[in-house]
């Protein structure tokens, strides 16, 4: 027969959730450069292989890349700090 | 010969095949959002706020092990939308000669199937909750909320930026 009072060793091992301010900002960083090192790049690489052209990689195109990287960045890490509510020191 | 036959059968059913797409398309991107950000998000922020708090502990493991079922239509959606995607891409014959079809592709490789793949394996594989209970193993289970956690954390402002480009992408063609 179970004991409906016995501890439930689900809840007994239940820890803290420990995130830091500093791994969020890393964690962003990655997320921003990862549009600007692997996704455009991707994108670039793609389009270059179908049609032959360098267009792609127009200053445009790469500033393009670098201001949505940096705008995505800042996005991601306002929305986790908010989500795991981590308040400006 | 067969294979442009069933380019022309792909074709005269392009408009058929778009209808199921978006289907899977919104049960894809929307089922899972207000289990998200009404139950999980506010059962989790209120565990955080006390974590030793039995009651708020219970009920977030219950919350994630309801989560991890409800994620079902979500993962049943996304196989049948990148199934339809290939056959309107064969009826409409997009190339990567469009920039906004190169640039989706580069999304559902590059964003969506490994993101999808990572949550396949925390909600229905090894990190499934009810499963973990059922092994009794506690310490397992409790990493497994932790990571699946931190997933979901940091894949929402992906999840948010890059389904909303990817249906803008799809829609206006802008490019």
């Amino acid at each position: 027969m179970t004991d409906r009072h016995a501890p439930d060793p689900f809840i007994a091992a239940a820890r803290p959730f420990n995130a830091r301010a500093r791994d969020v900002n890393l964690i962003a960083l990655a997320l921003g450069l990862y549009i600007f090192i692997v996704l455009f790049p991707a994108y670039a690489f793609l389009r270059i292989w179908w049609t032959g052209e360098l267009a792609v990689l127009s200053f445009a195109n790469i500033f393009t890349a670098i201001v949505i990287g940096c705008l995505f960045g800042l996005f991601a890490r306002a929305l986790i700090r908010h989500t795991l509510g981590i308040r400006k020191p | 010969m067969f294979f442009e036959s069933l380019l022309d059968l792909l074709a005269e059913h392009y408009f058929v095949i778009k209808f199921v797409h978006l289907v899977f398309a919104a049960i894809w991107a929307w089922s899972t959002s207000v289990a998200y950000s009404n139950y999980l998000l506010p059962i989790f922020r209120g565990w955080q706020r006390a974590p030793d708090d039995k009651e708020k502990i219970a009920l977030r493991n219950w919350a994630m092990e309801r989560f991890d079922d409800g994620a079902k239509l979500e993962h049943i959606a996304f196989p049948l939308l990148l199934v339809t995607g290939v056959l309107m891409m064969l009826a409409a014959g997009w190339t990567p000669d469009n920039g906004w079809f190169a640039m989706k592709l580069v999304l559902i490789v590059l964003v969506f199937i490994p993101i999808e793949a990572m949550d396949y394996y925390l909600a229905h594989l090894g990190c499934n909750k009810e499963k973990l209970r059922a092994s009794g193993d506690a310490e397992r289970y409790e990493r497994a909320i932790h990571l699946h956690w931190w997933f979901l954390v940091v894949t929402m402002p992906i999840v948010i930026a890059s389904i909303t480009f990817a249906f803008f992408l799809a829609v206006a063609k802008p490019f």
